[in-house]
């Protein structure tokens, strides 16, 4: 999944339907939603800003567990559907990485087990989670002059501590969040060599990205049926994740709200309406990087002060299978109702369906 | 709990052969970045065996087919660069990764100096001594020889007629002895005679007596 990147859309796009008002909701001085930019035959699609403006809150903090809010850990395996490629910036030998190549780009790995770092994790699915809710636009390259007016940074200040949904969850500079990234550890040590062609860098002076001069969405790519293999002559070789390979890693959250670890579950791909996988690593315009999430278990203590005096969990506090679905799906609901936005939503889960059809560009994109 | 760091200090040979590199890096104009992802190479190789002699094959191989991963034509022309370099300073420390990374890693930030802080024009090449040299040349300083001279010497190695002798623990000179050669065994400490000097003062050749 891309890192969220400021678009500004076209001039000559389609005009979407406006959003169903949500009862409640806090509303902006625009019900409008930012027309979808027209990205044609690109292999990505942009999700528009949020016309409600950015719903910020006091955040809860990790001072100490809250007894109305869901503290513990999400067991996760991402399994990878398209040939996947975290960069660790080294370039070696083939030989110093048991694989036959005179020169690669390695991934990053530890005895040869490939790893995500939780860095990348969180950065994915913080920019989907920035989408879908009243979010602020802060990870961003856009001029601060080209940040429409009220979706600035958040500002942790002394006397107002006030932030948007997901500097409440991710963190904010001088605040931290409520979720912790482990690093995803591949779960065997067998890599293989990928050819990755050249790729071209953004082009943001497209007038695709132009809305009045303001940035008007984040860039998301779609994931397609298999990434594009340019051959050992036209490719650079990675050291990649092949098919079927596994991540697993266990997502630890404090004090979240129920809402706020459905949205979670959205991302992660659980809600069976919008069935999503995320794109994560390098590659994305030519199709790597897709990968399905399992939730294997959740990790609820059911009373936070028998936690301090027990090392293990009773086995009503680990669910698994029927009782998990179960929880997942209130989560799910009580996100829809209280967090996601639902045009956005239904943008992103275009751009992220998954299984997909959809060929990987051969050529210029 | 106290964390020791080991001393990671340059000599001062090695702090000239830092500054050596990074002046022919600005003078050949070669892309800094391209030193950096060597060095991002060495440090996660480091610790392995043979891993200078490693790092020199690596600069070889990207030669060879850095077309590969380059971006440009370019790419390929700072990596011929980088070899030649590497091959011109640093071939004596090819048993000692630790100590090739520390000078590298000088050179890279002494290139951001002589790159921005010093017009291209007026920086020149400099020639640097190896360690051995620096060693040979503070004996000689601290010591004055004349043709004639006996002192003691440590017979290093016989090869055939040649014998290589080591005075003062440092300087090592090899010498055709015909007669002496099968009498001598390694390691024996024999006397010699300082037979010729240099104009410098160090010694030129000796003579076993």
């Amino acid at each position: 999944m891309s890192k969220s990147k400021p678009i500004k859309k076209s001039s000559q796009s389609q005009k979407p339907s406006p959003p169903k008002k949500r009862v409640g909701a806090k509303l902006g001085a625009s019900h409008q939603p930012n027309p979808i930019p027209d990205t044609q035959d690109k292999p990505y699609g942009l999700v528009p800003l949020t016309t409600q403006g950015i719903d910020r809150q006091i955040p809860v903090g990790q001072d100490k567990f809250k007894h109305d809010r869901f503290s513990g850990k999400l067991h996760l395996a991402l399994t990878v559907q398209t040939a996947s490629f975290v960069a660790s910036g080294v370039v070696a030998m083939g030989r110093d990485v048991d694989l036959k190549a005179d020169l690669i780009k390695t991934a990053v790995h530890q005895k040869n087990q490939l790893i995500i770092p939780g860095s990348s994790l969180k950065g994915v699915v913080r920019s989907t989670y920035e989408a879908l809710t009243r979010s602020c636009l802060c990870k961003t390259k856009a001029k601060r002059d080209e940040i429409p007016k009220g979706h600035g940074e958040c500002k942790i200040q002394k006397d107002k501590i006030e932030v948007c949904p997901a500097c409440r969850v991710f963190g904010a500079m001088g605040w931290q969040g409520l979720v912790a990234f482990p690093d995803a550890v591949g779960q065997k040590v067998s890599t293989s060599v990928g050819f990755m062609p050249s790729l071209y860098r953004p082009r943001t002076e497209n007038p695709m990205y132009q809305n009045d001069g303001k940035v008007s969405g984040r860039k998301f790519y779609y994931h397609a049926v298999k990434a594009v293999n340019a051959g050992e002559q036209r490719g650079i070789p990675v050291q990649q994740a092949g098919q079927a390979y596994v991540f697993k890693t266990a997502l630890q959250f404090k004090n979240l709200t129920e809402a706020e670890l459905g949205t979670l579950l959205v991302i992660l791909g659980q809600d069976s309406d919008y069935p999503m996988a995320l794109k994560v690593g390098g590659g994305k315009p030519i199709g790597m990087g897709s990968m399905v999430v399992t939730v294997e278990a959740l990790e609820k203590p059911g009373n936070l002060k028998s936690r301090y005096t027990h090392y293990v969990l009773p086995d009503s506090d680990h669910l698994t299978d029927e009782p998990l679905k179960r929880f997942m799906q209130t989560a799910i609901v009580a996100a829809h109702q209280t967090l996601i936005e639902e045009y956005q939503l239904k943008e992103l889960a275009r751009i992220l369906a998954w299984p997909t059809q959809r060929p990987a560009p051969e050529g210029m994109y | 709990m106290s964390t020791e760091i080991a001393p990671l200090e340059l000599t001062e040979v090695q702090w000239q052969v830092a500054e050596a590199i990074a002046r022919k890096l600005v003078i050949e104009r070669t892309d800094v970045n391209e030193l950096r992802k060597t060095l991002s190479y060495l440090r996660e190789y480091v610790d392995r065996e043979n891993a200078g002699k490693a790092f020199f094959d690596y600069l070889k191989t990207l030669v060879r087919r850095g077309d590969q991963i380059g971006h440009s034509k370019k790419t390929v022309e700072y990596y011929k660069s980088l070899d030649s370099i590497c091959s011109e300073y640093l071939k004596d420390y090819q048993d000692k990764a630790p100590q090739i990374l520390m000078i590298l890693g000088w050179a890279t930030r002494l290139v951001k100096y002589y790159d921005k802080g010093v017009p291209t024009g007026e920086i020149q090449p400099i020639t640097v001594m190896s360690e051995r040299e620096a060693a040979i040349q503070a004996v000689t300083q601290a010591n004055t020889f004349e043709v004639g001279q006996e002192i003691e010497a440590t017979v290093a190695a016989i090869k055939k007629s040649k014998v290589t002798y080591e005075i003062l623990g440092t300087i090592r000179l090899t010498q055709k002895e015909p007669k002496l050669a099968s009498k001598l065994t390694e390691g024996q400490t024999v006397s010699v005679y300082i037979a010729d000097l240099k104009n410098d003062g160090s010694i030129k050749r000796i003579k076993g007596i």
